[in-house]
C-alpha cells in the first residue's frame, strides 16, 4: 500500500475512526489491529519474522526481569553483606542482564544479516572461487532494518534499566509494529513512544487538524517535489557516462532535493497520521541544509538513526576498555590534545562505515559510511587548527559571510557524498566527482540541453518553485516559526484559502499522471 | 567544582557552563564532547563513568556532573 495512495488516506481515516470509537481501555487495541491489519496488507508472507522479533525481545525482557528481581532479592536478603559483596554482586547482575540483550540483539542482527546479506556473500563466494551457487533473491521482510534495530534499543535499554520490561506481548508488539514509524521509521525508543500509545487519547480538533497539516506539506514535499527531481535523477544516474561537468552537478542537486522530499516527506506524512492519534513520534528532520558542518548536518538528518548508534555503538565502544588502551598508547605517541582525538576518530570511522552498510548492501554504501566518517574525523582533528587560523584571519565566526561560507562548504561535502551513494559503483563515482570539479562546463547544459535532463521548461519551473516554498518555510522555521500554528490563527477564509492552495499544489503539481511512474520511497526499501 | 569547571571550559572554551541548564537537551554538547569530557572526568577523579550514566539528567548541568562524580566516588 503505497502512502501516496488514496487506499492509505482511507486505511488511516478508517484507523483514526476506529480509534476513538473504540471503548477507552481498548484503545491500544484498536491500534494494534490496525498496525497489524496494514502490515498483513503490505507484506502478508514474511509478517512471521516479524512475529519472531517481537516474540524474542518481549522474551529477553521476560528473562532479564526475573535476573532483575532475583538480585533485589538477594540484595534485601544479604543485608549484612559488605561493600565488596554488594559489589560483586551489582556486577554479576549486570553482566547477566547484558548477555540476555546480547543474545537478544545477537539473533535478530542475524536475521537481519542473512536476508541482506546472504546473496552478496554468495556472489563473492562465486567470483572469487568461479563457483555457481544459486542467489537466493530472498525479499527483505517490510520494515526490517528500522524494527530489527529499534528491537534491540528495547533489549539494551531494559538491561540497563532505562526502561521498565513489558510483560504483555501484545503492548509491546504495538510499540515494534506501530503502523506509522513502520515503513520507514522514525528510530522510537521504548520510553519516548510506549506510554503514548498504551494511554488511551480523546478526541481533539487541534490533533485532527495539527496531523492533517503536517500530512498535507509531506505530500508537497514528496509529489510535487521528490517524484520531480527523480525524474532527472533517473535520467542522469540512469547512464552517468553519458553526462558531464554541470550536468552531473545538476543530477546530484536534484538527487539531494529528492532524498530529502522524499524521506522527510514521507515521515511527515506518517508523523501526521500519528498525531491524529494524538501520538507524537520524534522529530527526524530539522533542515539539514542548513548545517554549517558535517557533524551537524548528522544531527540535522535522520536524527534517530543517528541517535541510535550514538547510543549504542558510539559511546560503548569509544568508552571501552579497548578504546582507553588505545588512547593511552596514542596519547605517548602523538602527545595529549591529538592523541586524545584518535581514538574518538577511530570510533567514528567505524561507526559511519556501519551506518552506510545499514543503508545497503554492496561496497559503495560501507564507503559512503566511511567517507561521512572521515569528514567527521577530519573535523575534529582540524578543529584546534582551524581555530588558530580563524583567530589569526582575523575572521568573526558570527558573521554572515563566514556562515555562509561554512554551510555552502557542507552542502558541498554532501553533495558528493550523495553521488557515492547514489552512483552505480564507487568508481563511477570517483569518476563523476572528476567530471564535476574539472569539467564544469556551463555549455553542456545551455539552451535545451538543460531540458533534456528528464524535465522540460514547465516541470523544471515548478520544481524551481516548489523548492523556493520549501526554503522559505525551512527558513520561517529556522527562525522558530510554528508555522502549522500560525496558520491555525488565522482567520478561516485565509486559512482555508492556504489549505485550499496546498491541496491543489498537491492535485495539480503532484508528479503523477502519464509519463511519472510514483516512486517508492526510497527508504522503504531499507 | 572549580576544578570541574577548568576541565569543561578546556573542552568547550566557547560555553558557558556555570550558567547552563540544558546542555544535552538544549544540544549544547555534542557526542564528541561528552566522551572527551567523560575521559578527561575518569582521570581527573579516578571514576569510572559507565554508557548507562549517559543521561541527559547527569549532564545537563554543571551541577549534575559534580554530583555524577560525587555518586561515583561513593560507591
Amino acid at each position: 500500500m503505497s502512502i501516496t495512495s488514496l487506499t492509505f488516506l482511507a486505511f488511516v481515516a478508517l484507523a483514526v475512526g476506529l480509534y476513538y470509537a473504540a471503548p477507552r481501555r481498548y484503545r491500544w487495541v484498536a491500534l494494534l489491529l490496525a498496525s497489524a491489519a496494514y502490515y498483513l496488507i503490505c507484506d502478508f508472507r514474511l509478517a512471521g519474522w516479524f512475529v519472531l522479533t517481537s516474540l524474542s525481545i518481549w522474551g529477553c525482557g521476560l528473562l532479564i526481569g526475573r535476573q532483575e528481581a532475583a538480585y533485589q532479592r538477594r540484595l534485601s536478603a544479604g543485608e549484612g553483606l559488605d561493600r565488596e559483596a554488594r559489589r560483586a554482586l551489582k556486577k554479576k547482575n549486570a553482566r547477566t542482564k547484558t548477555a540476555y540483550a546480547w543474545l537478544a540483539a545477537a539473533f535478530n542482527l542475524a536475521i537481519w544479516f542473512a536476508f541482506k546479506f546472504t546473496d552478496l556473500i554468495i556472489a563473492a563466494v562465486n567470483r572469487r572461487f568461479s563457483a555457481s551457487f544459486s542467489l537466493l533473491g530472498l525479499a527483505l521482510p517490510l520494515g526490517i532494518s528500522f524494527y530489527t534495530f529499534q528491537a534491540i534499543s528495547y533489549v539494551v535499554d531494559v538491561s540497563k534499566g532505562k526502561c521498565p520490561v513489558q510483560r504483555n506481548y501484545f503492548k509491546l508488539a504495538l510499540w515494534l509494529g506501530f503502523f506509522p514509524q513502520m515503513l520507514q521509521g522514525p528510530f522510537c525508543r521504548y520510553s519516548e513512544t510506549a506510554e503514548q500509545l498504551y494511554t488511551p487519547h480523546d478526541l481533539q480538533y487541534e490533533n485532527l487538524r495539527s496531523g492533517a497539516q503536517l500530512m498535507l506539506w509531506g505530500y508537497f514535499k514528496k509529489m510535487v517535489i521528490a517524484d520531480r527531481a527523480a525524474q532527472i535523477v533517473q535520467t542522469v544516474f540512469g547512464q552517468p557516462a553519458q553526462y558531464r561537468g554541470a550536468a552531473l552537478v545538476i543530477g546530484a542537486l536534484a538527487y539531494a532535493f529528492q532524498l530529502y522530499g522524499d524521506f522527510s516527506g514521507g515521515i511527515d506524512i506518517m508523523t501526521g497520521a500519528a498525531e491524529m492519534l494524538g501520538i507524537h513520534l520524534p522529530v527526524n528532520f530539522t533542515r539539514p541544509f542548513f548545517s554549517l558542518s558535517v557533524a551537524e548536518y548528522w544531527r540535522r538528518w535522520h536524527i534517530t538513526l543517528g541517535a541510535w548508534f550514538r547510543d549504542y555503538v558510539f559511546y560503548p565502544l569509544s568508552m571501552s576498555k579497548a578504546a582507553q588502551r588505545v588512547g593511552k598508547k596514542t596519547r605517548a605517541w602523538f602527545g595529549a590534545q591529538t592523541g586524545k582525538l584518535l581514538p574518538t576518530c577511530a570510533v567514528t570511522l567505524i561507526v559511519w562505515t556501519m551506518n552506510g552498510i545499514w543503508h545497503g548492501t554492496g561496497r559503495r554504501f560501507a564507503v559512503y559510511g566511511f567517507y561521512q566518517g572521515l569528514l567527521m574525523s577530519l573535523g575534529i582533528l582540524a578543529a584546534p587548527l582551524t581555530a588558530r587560523l580563524i583567530r589569526r584571519l582575523r575572521i568573526n565566526p558570527g558573521s554572515f559571510s563566514w556562515k555562509l561560507w561554512q554551510g555552502v562548504r557542507t552542502f558541498t561535502l554532501m553533495l558528493f557524498g550523495r553521488v557515492l551513494y547514489k552512483a552505480p559503483s564507487v568508481m563511477e563515482a570517483l569518476r563523476m566527482w572528476r567530471s564535476m570539479i574539472v569539467d564544469f562546463d556551463l555549455r553542456s547544459i545551455a539552451g535545451s540541453g538543460l531540458y533534456s535532463l528528464g524535465l522540460d521548461a514547465h516541470e523544471l519551473f515548478i520544481l524551481l518553485m516548489a523548492l523556493l516554498v520549501l526554503l522559505g518555510v525551512s527558513i520561517l522555521q529556522e527562525r522558530g516559526v510554528r508555522i502549522r500554528e500560525a496558520v491555525a490563527r488565522q482567520n478561516l477564509v485565509f486559512r482555508w484559502l492556504l489549505y485550499l492552495a496546498a491541496l491543489f499544489a498537491v492535485i495539480l503539481f503532484g508528479a503523477y499522471g502519464e509519463g511519472y511512474h510514483p516512486s517508492e520511497f526510497v527508504y522503504a526499501q531499507f | 567544582m572549580e576544578k570541574l569547571l577548568s576541565i569543561l571550559q578546556a573542552i568547550r572554551p566557547d560555553v558557558d557552563f556555570r550558567h547552563e541548564k540544558k546542555l544535552i537537551d538544549d544540544g549544547i554538547l555534542h557526542s564528541f564532547d561528552i566522551i572527551a569530557i567523560v575521559n578527561d572526568l575518569n582521570d581527573a577523579y579516578d571514576i569510572e563513568i559507565d554508557v548507562a550514566d549517559l543521561e541527559p539528567d547527569n549532564f545537563n548541568t554543571v551541577e549534575a556532573i559534580h554530583a555524577l562524580i560525587e555518586r561515583l566516588q561513593n560507591e
